[in-house]
């Protein structure tokens, strides 16, 4: 009888240590949502307990941002803040934080980052129905009220030096939300996901199998899918800013959206794409914009003067790639 | 103990799972031609359209104002009426999670469902 | 001579459980040329569990088998390796019993149909976790295995119970 007895003891073991061992077992799940914000697609992967209620969550943020930084969404914050009344105004925490990165921006660009373009943007008006090029003296005119300096916040307190000042803070808005989606992402325990909101990549960890994210970069004035090139990353973003983007053609030229707050022009800097990787979303949002507006070289000597660590890509204007750090 | 190491018996029963194997297999090549499970799923604003699966062509129209192609496994933008059109320029897709967007009708047309492309990317930065 | 006492029976089969953990892991350090799923080897311990059902019963298989799983887990503490051997294991030993009972089959054979059908248990439950219907492609490839590498375990038990004294029950 004893040998039964041994046996069952065994059995019953065993049958009382597996629930105990598989209760560790994680109840992880991946899923892959697209949604619509910005005026642009927001694609999220990811892996996480709860991965869908944690995406839920992520495009609630995104509305939420939406009525925060949307320019063009009437009685937005940035939209009541380029109506005000009075040039002295309360924002909120998001917004100050943000105003106050373009800034720096700004001045480490030497104003080839600009968060006041806004009434050039708009002359410009690339994407509107008739896109063209607009008069020299609209140009100058729009140029007076593009300075960055007439800008100041203090804690929550927004002030303007000039009634015709405007914020636009479009070239570091999807940089800003989705270094804030991917910290959510990681308070809520999640160890790999892939986030594009427009075109701006921003991940957490690797994929979930371990191995880096395999990020492609759109080839310029290719077919949407065509890649130019592509780059293996966990962790941090991959961000381009390119004049392929949106621009429009007049007299065999090619005028894009990035403007140069110097000439008032697009900035004409021999390249079609800069792409940025490195690990702050809202400076690889800001650097590329930096980037196409510098060209190649006197962003390079930016980069390393003040000892800034990321990687660049560099598509010119035959598409050839060039790197930074070589 | 039997005396040989293997007797006729066993010699049958190997034989037997072995060409049950050898049926399976055959079976399973003969579905693996339809890229079985591989779906078109189209969202019009965030909400799901229609999910058509790939391996039957099929020209859809969605909602007026693009139309869209399966053929061979393939699917295309063929028709729209925003201003850009930029969705009917861009290139065919057939793996997963790869997407065509026509951003004025916000209309995202994405391949789900089948295996991914070995080296394909995640997904396109820019 | 038979084996008898129950405490030496114990005995044997925590020994044999050990070897067969042993067996396990020397064949783990054997680098594995078709991942397909997490698991599939040779089954080298399989020939001290065949040799264990031809010994003693079903009973003391079954126990063995599931004393090596607990200590593979506890070692290389793989929570999901746990769930398709086991359900390999148990699909196998039930299979390698029936046939047994049948009395038209030797070990070799016996072993044979154990490890094809280890390994469709493991498919199986692949494809049950999953939900996965490509798993299931697997399975001519891993049933042919199987039934390979189970042929040469039961030969191989064969060879060593001819060496020993004890008597098959």
């Amino acid at each position: 009888m004893q040998k039964r007895t041994e046996i069952r003891f065994i059995l019953i073991l065993t049958l009382l240590v597996l629930p105990v061992i598989s209760c560790g077992r994680k109840n992880e799940s991946t899923v892959s949502r697209t949604g619509y914000f910005f005026d642009t697609v927001v694609t999220l992967k990811l892996t996480a307990e709860n991965a869908d209620s944690l995406a839920d969550e992520i495009f609630d943020m995104c509305a939420g941002y939406e009525d925060i930084f949307s320019a063009k969404k009437e009685g937005s914050e940035l939209w009541e803040i380029d109506h005000r009344s009075s040039n002295t105004l309360q924002v909120s925490d998001e917004m100050a934080e943000l105003i106050q990165r373009g800034l720096y921006y700004n001045e480490l660009s030497g104003g080839a980052f600009s968060i006041t373009s806004l009434p050039l943007s708009e002359l410009w008006s690339v994407t509107s129905d008739d896109p063209h090029v607009p008069e020299g003296s609209l140009i100058a005119e729009a140029l007076e009220s593009v300075d960055d300096s007439r800008v100041h916040i203090e804690g929550n307190v927004l002030s303007f030096e000039s009634d015709d000042t405007k914020i636009d803070l479009g070239a570091i808005t999807k940089g800003y939300i989705s270094m804030k989606i991917c910290g959510f992402l990681k308070e809520r325990g999640c160890t790999s996901a892939c986030i594009n909101l427009g075109g701006n990549v921003s991940l957490v960890g690797g994929r979930e199998d371990g191995k880096e994210w395999n990020i492609g970069l759109q080839r310029p004035f290719a077919a949407r899918g065509e890649l130019l090139t592509s780059v293996k990353k966990k962790d941090g973003c991959v961000i381009s800013a390119g004049c392929y983007e949106r621009y429009f053609e007049a007299d065999g030229r090619l005028y894009h959206h990035i403007m140069d707050p110097a000439t008032g022009y697009p900035a004409e800097s021999g390249l079609n794409m800069v792409t940025v990787i490195g690990d702050d979303d809202v400076e690889g949002d800001a650097l590329s914009t930096v980037g196409m507006v510098l060209g190649k070289e006197a962003f390079t000597e930016l980069l390393s003067e003040n000892e800034i660590d990321v990687r660049v890509i560099f598509a010119d204007n035959e598409n050839e790639i060039s790197y930074y750090p070589e | 103990m039997k005396h040989k190491i293997i007797q006729k018996n066993d010699i049958l029963l190997i034989s037997a799972i072995l060409l049950a194997a050898c049926f399976l297999a055959v079976f399973f090549f003969a579905k693996e031609d339809s890229t079985e499970g591989a779906f078109l799923e189209i969202t019009a604003d965030g909400e799901l359209y229609g999910r058509y699966p790939l391996n039957e062509d099929a020209v859809i129209d969605i909602n007026g104002t693009n139309v869209c192609e399966i053929s061979n496994g393939h699917v295309s933008m063929i028709e729209a009426d925003c201003a850009d059109k930029s969705c009917v320029r861009m290139k065919e897709i057939s793996f997963e999670g790869e997407s065509i967007i026509c951003l004025p009708n916000r209309i995202v047309l994405k391949i789900t469902g089948c295996a991914s492309a070995e080296e394909g990317v995640d997904t396109v930065a820019g | 001579m038979a084996i008898s006492k129950s405490s030496a029976r114990v005995a044997v089969l925590g020994v044999l459980g050990a070897l067969a953990v042993i067996m396990g892991y020397v064949e783990y350090l054997i680098p594995v040329i078709n991942t397909a799923i997490p698991g599939i080897r040779f089954g080298m311990a399989n020939i001290v569990i065949v040799m264990v059902l031809y010994i003693f019963s079903y009973r003391e298989a079954l126990a063995v088998s599931v004393l090596r799983l607990i200590i593979n887990a506890l070692l290389f503490g793989n929570i999901f390796s746990i769930l398709f051997s086991l359900s390999g294991t148990v699909l196998s030993l039930l299979v390698m019993c029936l046939l047994k009972k049948t009395g038209l089959f030797s070990m070799t054979g016996v072993s044979a149909a154990g490890g094809a059908f280890h390994n469709i248990g493991q498919i199986l439950m692949a494809w049950a976790i999953s939900g996965a219907s490509s798993v299931l492609l697997y399975m001519p490839v891993l049933m042919t295995a199987g039934v390979l590498t189970g042929t040469f375990t039961g030969a191989a038990a064969y060879i060593v119970m001819r060496k020993l004294p004890w008597q098959e029950s």
